[in-house]
């Protein structure tokens, strides 16, 4: 209670003063990290605690003055993409945030024509410090209306930013003012609210990312990333996501760029790491599966999570809709796949309506089959791994189908979509750009094991029970599976 | 007297006897000119002399070869018997022209009697010659002549007929191997399918339920393909027949694919017309009004007294001398004055004027629907392989791109080569019509009309300006 009532006093007092920074500083951050948010826990019935305020508290408080990168915040990394420009006016952080087509590549052999922001798709992100006046306009190149709505932010209800809602729609060619007071820091997100199915689908979202005001120490990492989520549906040989698609999603994007095209996380040993991951996909959740690593799931698109409530894990399930903040310390040098752990999610433009070849005898099928199809060659019968095949096969145009990249072995890294490499290294010159493959000391790569190593480990190659002979062609059923036999 | 009587008669009798020789080959000539005016061929009438040997030659010589249309037309015009059969029909009419013209023959009536009391017998001596044959003769000629006109016309018809249902019968023939051909690829891409099929359920990829719908297809195709032989089989028979082809000489072969579509539409100026100008059987309908004409001629002069036998008659009686006089023998019209026959010439005469009037309604329409037909196939065929062949062409092409990056697998791909043969045989049936659509317009052109379905009807005489700019 009494609370509370310092707290309203301090929102009364004017923007900009030294001493409302201070106190909005003392005020707000006693929600963040490590503390128990906001109002008094009160054991009632079984039910742990009500906040005072579950939107920030009353909406028209003083704000602070705008923060700067460098002074007030260090800047997000943005893989693959760009913090949005801003200037400040009279106190207040003024944004122009355009709604346009956008001719994007997903990857070098993919594009597609897609909408986004400011020329970018998924890729383009507010920053702003918590306490200072925004002003975001928003101009609408687009072929119909649209809205933007802050996702996860506190704000007077009409700038919500739910078309036909919350406010008239941004009609074609017009410029809408969006305008409100900062009242809380953490990873959000902002996405057109205005026929979403097709929008988003096209590309309209982005991350939204708020700083604390004089953050706490905890808060400082060396590395901070900002990953967008989503899928589309772009058929091999189409350029242009099909939004009406339910299920069948082909490409999967972080930051709008699959892998090979993501960019990697580049870190120095010991770094202290942020990812700040968010997805606004149409409809899958996504399990980011760390590793070489644990981290810990810091925070929410709702509030930071307190230190005793923060999971170790190393995959963070990040459902439509969700960000989720997850931090570790690199300490172990290394390239480190961190990627989707649905295995369809790191494919890319993969085909469903291929037939299940896997074990299939290919023997005499291409001659049977070249007579009537002179290019034809059987594949599909080992799996999907197509290799460097994918890169040089005739393929339709745009279509970048089993694509991967070849690693530092010379073998295919037969991934694509949700995946991209965190790169650890002690010896960094610059963040900037990729260092290339990791060099593993000698000896610490699995490799084809020696004749020595075997005979003395015991170890026989052609011990019959080790490979169970395979089956041969029949004709009726498989045999059920009875389990491994190892 | 009786000397100058007799001295007359004589002469008379032989005045009546013409030239009586029978020319059985004549007008074939002109029916052998006439067809090759109109159809650029050859014929042959085979009696058994050199010019047969010369025949038989060179139909094995053009057996020898691949044969075209135009072979195969000129080989069952050597060769076919039916045809050599039709021929005959000319000697029976020019059999029937030199019967025409001749008199009938004088009748001589002797009698000698013995009298039984008496020495010298009598004798009766009388000869009766057909006194209106020397006017009826000539009327009976035209006729005649009429009829063998009208039968030239026949056989010229029934030979350029001929023509047109043997290239009607090449190209049905031609398109029917072409068929065979195509459905044997795809009864090789179906079965190369299922073998591929058998593969996956033999390594657990897919059920017995797929397995059986994947073998239906490619059991289904060979059914499609042994109809397809069959037809070859039979409408090769039917050629066999034409060409009057047995034993060894069935061994023939034909050229495996139907000519193109020539790159200039074929410009027929004032169809109607040209089918008219042409038209053999309207010649003939024409003639049997002639026929009927002259029937009417004869049977009105013939009518009151169809018979009158003037003769002389002599006679001797016992002991006296000769007594000669003439004779005549005159029907009296009382109860037959030919009005019945008249009646019916008439109406022969009639009926001959409207068939010919309804034979040129026919001419017209037809000649107007082969030419339809020839537009509308040309158009079909040109669209199959300018734009629906091609189109089937890349889908092949680029589904080997969507294969080549897993979108799609070999079941598509060899069913997107199914289809693509599948507008293969459309093209080839469009052709076939074009084909015996071109036929028909030939045997228009030749004089004879077919059947608005491409069938047999007729002909006709006249110019066909016909602008032939054709690039093979």
């Amino acid at each position: 209670m009494a609370n509370r009532l310092s707290r309203r006093q301090i929102l009364g007092i004017g923007a900009g003063s030294v001493a409302a920074g201070a106190a909005w500083t003392e005020a707000g951050h006693s929600k963040s990290h490590n503390q128990p948010p906001g109002g008094r826990a009160k054991e009632t019935g079984g039910r742990a605690y009500w906040q005072e305020s579950y939107s920030g508290g009353p909406p028209n408080v003083a704000p602070l003055a705008p923060g700067l990168p460098g002074d007030h915040y260090k800047p997000v990394v943005v893989p693959n993409g760009a913090a949005l420009p801003f200037k400040i006016v009279g106190g207040v952080k003024v944004f122009h945030l355009v709604a346009e087509e956008v001719d994007h590549a997903f990857d070098s052999g993919l594009r597609a024509n897609c909408w986004g922001y400011n020329g970018r798709v998924n890729s383009t992100v507010i920053e702003a410090v918590e306490g200072e006046r925004i002003r975001i306009y928003v101009t609408n190149r687009l072929p119909v209306a649209t809205s933007v709505h802050w996702h996860g932010i506190y704000l007077p209800n009409g700038m919500d930013g739910v078309g036909g809602l919350t406010q008239p729609y941004v009609k074609v060619g017009e410029t809408v003012k969006y305008e409100w007071t900062l009242r809380q820091y953490g990873s959000f997100m902002f996405h057109s609210h205005h026929d979403e199915m097709t929008q988003m689908g096209m590309g309209m979202i982005g991350m939204f990312i708020v700083h604390p005001r004089n953050p706490s120490p905890d808060y400082r990492v060396d590395r901070d990333f900002s990953l967008m989520i989503s899928e589309w549906a772009v058929k091999a040989g189409t350029a242009r996501p099909n939004t009406v698609e339910m299920t069948d999603f082909n490409v999967l994007t972080i930051n709008g760029k699959v892998f090979p095209s993501t960019a990697p996380l580049v870190c120095k040993t010991g770094d202290r790491v942020r990812l700040r991951l968010g997805n606004l996909g149409a409809m899958d959740h996504h399990p980011m599966h760390i590793h070489g690593y644990h981290f810990r799931i810091t925070a929410t698109d709702g509030q930071d999570i307190p230190l005793s409530a923060q999971w170790p894990e190393t995959t963070v399930l990040v459902a439509v809709g969700q960000t989720r903040n997850v931090e570790f310390v690199a300490d172990a040098p290394g390239d480190w796949a961190f990627h989707c752990h649905m295995t369809h999610h790191v494919m890319n433009q993969m085909g469903h309506e291929f037939p299940n070849m896997v074990g299939v005898n290919p023997q005499g099928i291409d001659e049977k089959i070249r007579p009537l199809l002179p290019a034809y060659m059987t594949h599909g019968h080992t799996g999907m791994d197509m290799g460097k095949m994918a890169e040089v096969m005739p393929y339709p145009p745009n279509t970048i189908s089993m694509k991967g990249a070849t690693g530092p072995f010379g073998d295919y890294i037969s991934m694509g979509g949700l995946f991209t490499i965190v790169k650890v290294r002690d010896d960094l010159a610059s963040y900037e750009g990729d260092p290339g493959w990791y060099q593993q000391p000698s000896g610490t790569v699995a490799l084809k094991a020696n004749d020595d190593d075997l005979a003395r480990d015991g170890i026989d190659v052609n011990d019959g029970a080790a490979s169970p002979a395979p089956r041969s062609g029949g004709t009726g059923p498989p045999a059920p599976n009875r389990g491994h036999r190892h | 007297m009786a000397v100058r009587g007799t001295v007359w008669m004589g002469l008379l009798l032989l005045g009546l006897t013409g030239c009586a020789s029978v020319n059985l080959s004549a007008g074939f000539p002109e029916i052998g000119a006439a067809v090759e005016e109109r159809s650029a061929t050859r014929i042959v009438w085979n009696r058994g002399s050199a010019v047969d040997q010369e025949a038989t030659e060179q139909v094995r010589s053009l057996l020898e070869r691949r044969l075209t249309a135009d072979d195969a037309v000129q080989i069952a015009m050597l060769n076919n018997r039916e045809l050599q059969a039709i021929y005959s029909d000319l000697g029976l009419a020019q059999a029937d022209l030199v019967q025409s013209g001749l008199f009938k023959n004088p009748v001589l009536d002797a009698a000698i009697l013995f009298p039984l009391s008496g020495v010298r017998p009598d004798l009766q001596l009388s000869v009766v010659v057909n006194l209106l044959d020397a006017l009826y003769v000539p009327l009976r000629k035209r006729v005649a002549a009429a009829q063998f006109e009208e039968a030239k016309l026949r056989v010229t018809g029934a030979v350029l007929d001929f023509t047109a249902e043997v290239r009607r019968a090449f190209y049905v023939h031609q398109a029917n191997e072409q068929m065979v051909e195509l459905r044997r690829t795809i009864v090789q891409a179906l079965t190369a399918s299922l073998d591929v099929s058998r593969r996956l359920h033999a390594a657990g990829n897919i059920s017995d339920l797929d397995l059986v719908r994947d073998r239906v297809q490619a059991e289904a195709s060979k059914v499609m393909l042994r109809s397809a032989e069959s037809d070859a089989q039979q409408s090769r028979e039917q050629l066999n027949t034409l060409l009057g082809a047995w034993g060894e000489d069935t061994a023939w072969e034909i050229d495996g694919r139907m000519p193109d579509i020539p790159a200039e539409p074929l410009l027929v100026n004032g169809v109607e017309h040209v089918a008219l100008a042409r038209s053999l059987d309207l010649s003939h309908a024409r003639q049997r009004i002639i026929v009927a004409g002259q029937q009417l001629g004869y049977s009105r002069a013939s009518a009151l007294i169809p018979d009158v036998d003037l003769g002389a008659s002599a006679e001797r009686e016992g002991g006296e001398g000769w007594k000669v006089g003439p004779a005549i023998t005159i029907p009296l019209p009382l109860f037959d004055q030919g009005q019945a026959r008249i009646a019916r010439a008439a109406t022969e005469l009639r009926r001959a004027q409207q068939e010919y009037y309804a034979l040129g309604v026919r001419i017209r329409s037809t000649a107007r629907a082969v030419q339809e037909r020839i537009a509308s196939a040309r158009d079909r065929a040109l669209y199959y392989r300018d734009i629906l062949l091609p189109l089937r062409e890349r889908i092949v092409n680029e589904g080997q791109l969507h294969y080549n990056a897993m979108q799609i697998g070999i079941f598509q791909l060899l069913r997107d080569r199914e289809q693509q043969i599948e507008t293969g045989v459309a093209y080839v049936e469009a052709l076939r019509d074009y084909w015996l659509a071109r036929a028909d317009l030939a045997q228009i052109a030749s004089g004879r009309v077919p059947a608005p379905n491409g069938g047999r009807v007729g002909g006709r005489g006249g110019q066909m300006k016909v602008n032939e700019r054709e690039g093979h």
